[in-house]
């Protein structure tokens, strides 16, 4: 048999009656994403109602006239820099990360969730301009995705360590990394 | 039973041989094709619309077998590297079990994308420009993949190129 095809059918056909699908314990583990997700929806309102309410308060009493910045007043303006994966598609990882864009006292960017921090690995081809305290992300064809101060959706999920072939390791300072798949604003 | 659940019944019971396949290929080995085929169908499902299309669903839960396997190998590339140190590769006697075996260790030599390549054209039948529209390279990438990927086979298997077009 010398038919690439051919080989590879035969192969196919030999191994793939071996190959468990788990057909239940799939369904089952698919219930508890899909119920763990719908829980992180109704935390993921709650926080943007908290945001609205804070936004209101703020354009109320908007303090010292200055707009919100990234990282602070008192950070000064630095190149931000993003981390980026050499894969250029979106993570395909399902979860959900509710945050804030923000760059630290280095320019690198990251999500403020809550109290922790977590550096954002981008697909590649992303690209970021703008200074520390206020940036823009734009995706691989130059349209802009996310923008600092403002609190979006970032699908994707945790990676284990940083990669060698990904750019950027001087923003991977520790913490949590993760993998970026869709982005969508909150309102 | 939830909306999702009849669309991934229905996908099991048509395309799950077809699904079994292709892990087995891509892996070469039954235990991580099961893994890989589960973790893509969870992944797929526990999004939060899903359609009733079966061809649709069968094509989502293929592009994240594929994405998943070519992220997973980049991890394993240094535990294959010296895997064959520690354990025995099983041998057969049986010609058709020794055939399948030539075949899995051949396409554990090549890439991760040299071999998601050789499956897509040579098994799933794919032209070159969905390929690379499934794994995101150019046309010209996946030509080289191939070109690669052949001339790796050939030695190994004793097909010609005349065979593998």
């Amino acid at each position: 048999m010398t038919d690439l095809q051919d080989l590879l059918r035969a192969t196919a056909a030999e191994g793939s009656n071996t190959v468990d699908l788990a057909e239940d314990a799939v369904a089952n583990r698919i219930r508890h994403r899909r119920t763990r997700s719908q829980r992180l929806t109704v935390v993921g309102t709650a926080l943007v109602a908290a945001a609205v309410i804070a936004g209101t308060t703020w354009a109320v009493h908007p303090g010292d006239g200055h707009p919100p910045t990234a990282s602070g007043p008192s950070a000064a303006a630095v190149p931000p820099r993003i981390v980026t994966s050499d894969y250029a598609g979106p993570s395909g990882m399902e979860a959900l990360l509710v945050a804030t864009l923000t760059a630290d006292a280095n320019g690198c960017v990251r999500a403020q969730a809550g109290q922790s921090e977590v550096t954002l690995v981008w697909p590649r081809g992303y690209t970021v301009r703008g200074d520390s305290q206020s940036f823009e992300i734009l995706d691989a064809i130059g349209k802009v995705v996310a923008r600092s101060g403002v609190r979006i959706s970032i699908g994707g999920g945790g990676a284990d360590r940083f990669q060698n072939t990904w750019t950027g390791r001087e923003c991977a300072t520790g913490g949590r990394l993760w993998m970026v798949g869709g982005i969508s604003a909150r309102r | 039973m939830a909306d999702w659940e009849p669309a991934f019944r229905a996908l099991l019971a048509s395309r799950g041989g077809a699904l079994r396949s292709y892990a087995y290929l891509l892996t070469g080995d039954a235990s991580t094709a099961g893994d890989l085929v589960q973790e893509a169908l969870t992944r797929v499902f526990s999004r939060r619309r899903i359609g009733g299309d079966v061809n649709e669903l069968e094509a989502y839960v293929r592009r994240a077998m594929l994405n998943q396997y070519i992220d997973s190998r980049r991890r394993l590339r240094r535990w294959n590297a010296t895997r064959h140190l520690l354990v025995d590769v099983p041998h057969h006697d049986d010609d058709r079990l020794a055939v399948a075996d030539e075949v899995r260790r051949a396409l554990a030599t090549l890439s991760p994308k040299q071999r998601a390549c050789v499956v897509l054209r040579y098994y799933e039948d794919l032209p070159v420009t969905e390929i690379a529209g499934e794994l995101g390279c150019a046309e010209g990438t996946v030509k080289r993949h191939l070109a690669d990927a052949r001339a790796k086979l050939a030695t190994q298997l004793g097909v010609t190129e005349e065979s593998t077009p």
